[in-house]
């Protein structure tokens, strides 16, 4: 090898640069100059090789750690080494206990968890926006009528059209309609919902298709060919994501329509439209009666809410007086979109944050008292550990190593079962959060979840490690005893504990136990109708097979009829607005031979039309007159039913029946020929509406639900009821087949949800403090065996005994029951806004909650108690 | 100077210094040890005052283009520690020689 210095003896430099970093600081250089210089050398005699290279760099390796091994050893232990060794004491001492360690990790991890999902789906709720641009500024705009207590009423379209060409508050305005439509897809027909929106749709949101274009002014006129716009998911899923099929036609009510564009898949407004159809804004193609026009805005930057309202109640004020007599007392109110699509979830949401906390606070709390209690039976240990000479400082900081270790385990599972609950949130409420995504594992949700673990250990490290660190050392190792105690202010600590778990779980037992008295009175409210047995489906015909109304009563008999062959099926109707459907559709009326109000408003009805076998079919009640008959046909009079409260409202003191009434002051004359009972349309907290139901049979009305009741077990198959509609018109869908039950509880949802999640929350707490007293309970008893052991043994009653080893619990539960209480006056206000008619100081509720509360507690007590008399007493004796 | 534990490797490296060499490498060389233990040998002694080092002059280094070097020598401690090692190695080598004497002598 000649002066050229070979690669190896490059690389061999390289690494020893690379060791040399791993050399305290202090005498790197000259370690470096010496290791570089001893190697120049080997290589420059000629006796080195790749081998020698390797050999030097292994040498180096074990002189850079023997440097360093030294450098330490001069310098004492430093932060790193301190943790090892208290890690791995940590470790060595949890896997002496693994029952305790699965069990704190259990309780941890069961906090944490639910604290992570609560807290992403909250952060998604109140804080994430929608995801629109500049989506600050989007508004939804309604007509609010103060006089009738109507807040949020839909506008007329010549209303809409004012506000958008007189206002100066909106970059942009636009109205739509929420419309099902049937589509023949790839594969089936398909009853879908969408859209018919207005020009100006797509640029107040401020998105763009992302295939293909808008709609062009020709378009958005409904001039030419029929245009659609569709959504991500069905070009998806309907047409196999075929980017052909823009500017092609696909079929629509059995009408083909030009697919002009798709938009992309995060936008489905409003709810999950599929599809969008343009409606011309033309205000003379619509009434300025009739209302039905949800309108949205896009505020003009730095235009804020009031700004705008205030602005278009001025042009409501001119409207009113051009047109008194449908604007009067008209005003209009503006919110904020995404606080309309939230709806009342911001209460729930804070309301289950609130609990989750809870839980947190009382898995601390148990956790701490378990540490605090392990503790005591390692005083003895760290009296040992003090006299050696170890620090406070130090003993309080391998016990905060523990905590941590634990939490840090904890951390980890709580990342599974955040994502169980996560899961359980999204399947409970799709409806809280429209736009939130499946929860993702961001960093976010981690950081959150091991913040809280770090805190949690923290916090439950500190009492143990205090109440060591009081150890008194001396007094502790003259005992010699084996059993050594907790420390009389140990033991005060684990008292507050308890005290504080109790009156934490009855905060969240009371909480559930009024949601629940709510939900049991909302679901034993009369809703007037059956839904048991009773299946539900939707269905649309289209105007283009269906523009006769012979045709329409033709299918909607032969549907009837054929439906009824199924075996099984006891009753089938058909109607238009089904009870909890959502729906509503209002008329003012008038009534023959009396004036009208001067306010036509107060003459409005809801509308309803049915068929002959309805009320049967869903067990309502005729109180008065008669129902529909087949004689009631297209040719013969025609006919109504009013319900009670339409009933009370107009002819209080006479019946109804055969009085005649009409939806324009100059008729046509309907007579109305029985009264039904009320039922609770918009579920069991509404009160009931006024209701006039037609008949089918003389509204030829396209858009229908199919009731269909059968017998008690049997099962009748959606596949059933599809091929008896398919018999009829093979391309006619059948959407949405679903039970009465499920529609209602449906729309109990939230309340249902609610008082589900708080239960279980609830439930937890009552086990957690349950487990809690239990080991504090049991813990005194034990230390006081001997003192039991005396007793009996001198002839102590065992009831005295129990009465003794009984007190000290007691006393801490009561003592708990009376701090929850005083702790829900405050904390029920959480809870308002999800009770409909039951008081937030329900005292059965409360009273429940407190018994229940205080009879697990008191069992808590009394099952270790119990020990106490059991105890023998030459046994304890011969410890003594 | 008692305290120093004077292992089999490190009176190696004594005598290989002894015998006037000064170089880590060179004591490599002659003694068959490793790079890994001689130098953590040679900075334990110098600890020790066994050794004493010194640096090489920078420029004459640098005239002939290669880094300086660190010599090593003993010291008189050094070297009195080496005079008792040899002896206790001394005994070693009996041991292997004539076993049942360094058997009677140890017993």
């Amino acid at each position: 090898m000649t002066g050229g210095r070979s690669w190896a003896q490059r690389a061999l430099a390289t690494v020893l640069d690379w060791i040399a970093r791993g050399v305290p600081s202090e005498g790197r250089g000259r370690w470096l100059e010496e290791w570089r210089s001893e190697t120049w050398h080997a290589f420059d005699s000629g006796n080195a090789g790749t081998w020698a290279a390797v050999a030097f760099a292994w040498g180096a390796l074990r002189d850079a750690h023997d440097v360093r091994r030294r450098a330490r050893r001069a310098r004492g232990p430093g932060f790193v080494d301190t943790t090892r060794q208290d890690l791995r004491l940590a470790m060595r001492s949890l896997r002496a206990r693994p029952g305790y360690a699965a069990l704190v990790v259990a309780i941890l991890a069961l906090g944490i968890g639910a604290n992570t999902a609560v807290f992403s789906l909250a952060r998604e709720a109140l804080v994430a926006a929608l995801p629109y641009p500049d989506a600050e500024q989007l508004v939804r705009i309604w007509e609010r009528r103060p006089e009738q207590g109507r807040e949020r009423n839909p506008a007329s379209l010549p209303d809409y059209v004012d506000w958008r060409e007189q206002s100066s508050s909106f970059e942009a305005m636009t109205t739509y309609r929420v419309r099902t439509r049937n589509f023949t897809t790839d594969d089936a027909p398909r009853r879908l919902l969408g859209a018919e929106v207005t020009r100006g749709f797509f640029r107040v949101f401020g998105v763009e298709p992302a295939l293909g274009r808008s709609f062009t002014p020709e378009e958005w006129s409904e001039l030419g060919e029929p245009a659609l716009i569709l959504s991500h998911r069905l070009w998806r899923e309907g047409y196999g994501a075929d980017a052909g099929i823009v500017g092609g036609s696909v079929s629509v009510d059995l009408a083909r329509h030009t697919v002009v564009g798709v938009m992309p898949p995060e936008f489905d407004y409003p709810y999950e439209a599929e599809f969008w159809f343009p409606r011309t804004d033309d205000p003379s193609t619509a009434s300025r009666g009739s209302h039905g026009f949800n309108v949205l805005g896009r505020l003009e930057a730095g235009v804020g809410i009031r700004l705008a309202r205030e602005d278009l109640d001025a042009i409501a004020r001119r409207l009113e007086a051009e047109y008194p007599d449908t604007n009067r007392g008209h005003y209009t109110a503006v919110y904020e979109l995404r606080d309309e699509i939230l709806g009342d979830t911001g209460p729930v949401l804070l309301l289950l944050l609130g609990a989750v906390g809870v839980i947190l606070l009382i898995v601390c709390v148990n956790v701490a008292n378990m540490a605090l209690v392990r503790s005591a039976g390692r005083t003895g240990a760290l009296a040992i550990r003090a006299t050696m000479g170890a620090s406070r400082g130090r003993l309080v900081r391998q016990q905060l190593t523990e905590s941590l270790l634990l939490a840090g385990l904890a951390g980890v599972a709580s990342i599974v079962i955040a994502g169980w609950t996560h899961a359980v949130l999204r399947g409970l409420s799709a409806s809280y959060v429209p736009w939130a995504s499946p929860m993702t594992y961001d960093v976010r949700v981690l950081l959150v979840a091991l913040f809280l673990a770090s805190l949690t250990g923290v916090l439950f490290g500190l009492a143990p490690a205090l109440a060591a660190s009081r150890i008194d050392v001396a007094g502790r190792l003259r005992d010699g005893s084996r059993t050594t105690g907790l420390g009389r202010a140990a033991r005060r600590w684990q008292g507050g504990l308890v005290v504080t778990q109790v009156a934490l779980a009855l905060v969240l037992l009371a909480g559930a136990g009024l949601l629940t008295r709510n939900l049991a009175s909302l679901l034993s409210t009369d809703i007037g109708f059956e839904t048991e047995n009773r299946l539900l489906a939707d269905l649309s015909l289209p105007p283009a097979r269906y523009a006769e109304p012979e045709a329409v009563w033709q299918f909607q008999h032969a549907l009837e009829e054929r439906v009824a062959t199924i075996p099984g099926v006891t009753d089938v109707a058909l109607a238009w607005i089904l009870p909890m459907s959502g729906r509503q559709v209002g008329r003012n009326i008038w009534l023959e031979g009396r004036t009208p109000p001067a306010n036509s408003d107060e003459w409005n009805t809801r509308l309803r039309a049915v068929s002959n076998g309805y009320f049967d079919a869903v067990g309502m009640r005729l109180l008065e007159g008669r129902t529909f008959e087949p004689a009631d046909g297209p040719e013969a009079p025609i006919v109504a039913v009013v319900n009670e409260t339409l009933r009370r409202r107009y002819w209080p003191d006479q019946s109804p029946v055969g009085t005649r009434l009409a939806f324009a002051s100059d008729g046509p004359w309907l007579t109305i020929v029985g009264v039904v009972n009320d039922v609770r349309h918009d579920g069991p907290q509404q009160p009931p509406d006024p209701e006039l139901y037609l008949t089918l049979s003389q509204q030829p009305i396209t858009d229908v639900s199919l009731v269909v009741h059968t017998g008690d077990g049997v099962d009748v198959t959606p596949e059933a009821l599809r091929a008896a509609v398919a018999e009829i018109d093979p391309d006619q869908p059948l959407a949405d087949v679903r039970t009465f039950d499920e529609a209602v509880t449906a729309w109990l949802g939230e309340r249902r949800e609610v008082a589900i999640l708080l239960g279980a929350f609830a439930l937890v707490a009552l086990v957690l403090a349950a487990l809690g007293i239990y080991g504090v309970v049991s813990y005194a008893v034990a230390q006081r065996t001997s003192e039991f052991g005396l007793r009996m043994a001198l002839g102590g009653r065992a009831r005295d005994v129990l009465r003794g080893a009984m007190a000290g619990g007691t006393r801490l539960v009561v003592l708990g029951l009376t701090l929850g209480g005083m702790a829900f006056l405050p904390a029920s206000r959480w809870v308002r806004p999800m009770l409909d008619d039951v008081d937030a100081m329900d005292p059965l509720a409360l009273g429940a909650a407190a018994a229940t509360l205080a009879l697990v507690a008191l069992l808590a007590v009394l099952v270790p108690a119990a020990r106490a008399t059991r105890v023998d007493p030459a046994d304890s004796l011969r410890a003594m | 100077m008692g305290t120093t534990r004077i292992t089999y490797q490190g009176a190696c490296v004594l005598q290989a210094l002894s015998r006037g060499l000064s170089y880590g490498f060179d004591i490599m060389e002659l003694t068959g040890l490793p790079s890994g233990s001689v130098y953590p040998i040679l900075r334990r002694f110098e600890e020790h005052r066994l050794v004493e080092s010194e640096w090489e002059d920078a420029d004459e280094a640098h005239a002939d283009r290669r880094p300086r070097r660190r010599h090593y020598r003993l010291t008189a401690a050094g070297r009195a520690e080496l005079g008792a090692a040899a002896e206790r190695l001394a005994l070693h080598r009996n041991l292997f020689l004539d076993g049942e004497r360094a058997g009677e002598a140890t017993s």
